[in-house]
């Protein structure tokens, strides 16, 4: 008898995503099918991708569902599983050399390695036709609890045997991609199959690196903030030319062209200005679970000394001494009272913002503040500027992704 | 202030003198509606020139304030430059080029080591008498003809 591996579905039910993966597609254009693998379509694990909300799944198990084929005469009955094919359960023979490569095993397997588990073992009986419906599995031994957001690779070692007694004979091997998520994403992503709002992978391709091993939402909000600050001056500068201007979030957020700017393509250009920044960090963190808006403060203040994105020289802003607006990632109502995350700049972080020498400080998680507070309005603007620089939540957004 | 409408702006690639146009697309601008966003090479330089089609050309003017709201820098202001539009704002440096032309709002930036985009913000504007212009596929004038079928250009 021979046995085939036809598909396997990890979002298999569209309406929750508590026991099963996320609804995702690929970008603004391209859907990812379900089943995610396919027999003689999938072959890298980045072929046969798929997400899951850690805080949804926590607790619960979680279930994949296959299809399998069978040829030849055979009992219409066998039993199925799925090992991890990267378990490296001792270190082996190899002296101190083979101790070493285990131990390497071990930390890879830790950062980037499977958390899905393994599939455990049922009976599946085909039908006349030899091939079967999607059948559901249970996963054992998941991880998801255990691991912090990332992007992870997940090989299975499938195998079948047609009575207990019997040894288990392995018929194929399967790799897919997984990301890891801290909860279910945010607006503007939405878990609406066929919206272009669905998690795309082209952005949890970045932002799960981004945050990688971040086990909370301040946290990986603070790492995708650093890391698109951290974008400049090699990708993105702040737009000094053109008056700092929007480039990728003229209304909607272009994710598209940032992607492939991201990816080395020309995209919108290199320009960026705040509301850009807003709503790069505010749009990957919330692809991981956070919850974070574009907000804005106004209007027409004067400035501290800033380091502006992709510039290393203190300045107010391209020397103009002043901004119209300011926009930042920000959480909750977006009052003073509330948390921003700013990757458009770093502040002075010393005991006096207003003069040098000045020691760099990426507000991240940090309120805005009164006046006085020492907070983010007191570093953002000069003495004089602070009261004309008050939140806005009234221009709280989360920009469509197109 | 023209009495021009403007329907179904589009670029052909020779719109910008010295310059080569790398890549032209819709997309949706949520609010300000469909915005044709285009990116054009010359040498070394990045232009970038974004389109947006309002139904009159006082949409044309709202939807430019509304651009102008996400201009950061106090200095962008508004130019007398009687050639790019009935309305016009420039950076310092001409870096940046906002305008509004009948029912059109452009929007022409320095996408990376153009310097300056002046000379492609005059390029970008339309010229519905002239024999050269080749950017609008419909145009008619709002002061004769009050039905948005009638073509007098195309």
């Amino acid at each position: 008898m021979s046995v085939q591996l036809e598909a396997v579905a990890f979002n298999h039910d569209n309406s929750a995503a508590t026991g099963d993966a996320l609804t995702i597609r690929r970008n603004a254009t391209q859907d990812v099918t379900v089943p995610e693998w396919r027999r003689g379509l999938s072959v890298t694990p980045e072929d046969s991708p798929a997400a899951y909300a850690k805080a949804a799944v926590a607790g619960n198990t979680l279930t994949i569902k296959v299809q399998l084929s069978r040829t030849g005469p055979a009992p219409s009955t066998i039993e199925v599983r799925a090992l991890d094919a990267d378990a490296y359960p001792s270190p082996g023979p190899g002296g101190c050399l083979g101790f070493i490569v285990w131990l390497l095993r071990l930390l890879v397997r830790a950062l980037v390695g499977n958390p899905l588990g393994e599939v455990a073992a049922r009976s599946i009986t085909f039908p006349a036709s030899g091939t079967t419906g999607l059948e559901s599995f249970t996963l054992t031994g998941v991880r998801l609890d255990s691991v912090g957001a990332g992007v992870r690779t997940t090989r299975w070692r499938w195998q079948y045997r047609q009575a207990s007694s019997d040894a288990w004979t392995d018929f194929a091997t399967t790799s897919h991609r997984i990301y890891v998520l801290l909860d279910i994403p945010t607006a503007p992503w939405v878990q609406t199959p066929g919206s272009s709002q669905v998690p795309w992978t082209d952005v949890l391709d970045r932002a799960c690196i981004w945050a990688s091993l971040a086990t909370s939402r301040n946290e990986a909000a603070e790492k995708v903030t650093r890391a698109v600050y951290d974008l400049g001056p090699s990708v993105v500068e702040y737009d000094c030319p053109g008056g700092g201007a929007s480039h990728y979030s003229l209304g909607s957020f272009d994710c598209t062209a940032f992607v492939e700017r991201l990816n080395g393509g020309v995209g919108n250009g290199r320009y960026v200005n705040c509301s850009d920044c807003a709503t790069i960090a505010s749009t990957f963190a919330n692809v991981l679970g956070c919850d974070l808006w574009q907000s804005r403060m106004e209007s027409g203040f004067a400035l501290n000394e800033l380091l502006a994105i992709g510039s290393g020289t203190w300045q107010t802003a391209c020397g103009w001494g002043s901004f119209n607006y300011h926009e930042v990632a920000w959480l909750g109502g977006c009052t003073q009272n509330d948390p921003v995350w700013d990757a458009c700049l770093q502040v002075d972080g010393d005991a006096d913002p207003t003069t040098a020498p000045h020691t760099p400080m990426l507000p991240v998680n940090l309120v805005f503040g009164a006046i006085g507070a020492g907070l983010y309005r007191d570093r953002l603007c000069t003495p004089a500027g602070r009261p004309n620089c008050n939140p806005a939540p009234a221009t709280r957004a989360r920009r469509l992704v197109v | 202030m023209d009495d021009l409408l403007i329907l179904g702006f589009r670029f052909f690639g020779h719109e910008v003198p010295g310059a080569r146009l790398e890549r032209a697309r819709y997309i949706d601008g949520d609010k300000l509606g469909p915005v044709l966003r285009s990116m054009w090479r010359r040498g070394d330089g990045l232009v970038a020139i974004d389109v947006l089609e309002g139904d009159s050309a006082d949409d044309a003017e709202q939807a430019l304030q509304q651009v102008l709201r996400d201009v950061q820098s106090p200095l962008v202001v508004r130019t007398e430059t009687a050639d790019l539009g009935d309305t016009a704002y420039a950076a310092p440096g001409g870096g940046g080029v906002y305008f509004a032309r009948a029912n059109l709002v452009m929007i022409v930036r320095d996408a990376g080591d153009a310097a300056s985009v002046l000379d492609a913000a005059r390029a970008g504007r339309c010229h519905p008498r002239s024999a050269e212009s080749t950017c609008p596929t419909r145009v008619r004038s709002t002061s004769t003809s009050p039905t948005r079928s009638s073509v007098l250009f195309g």
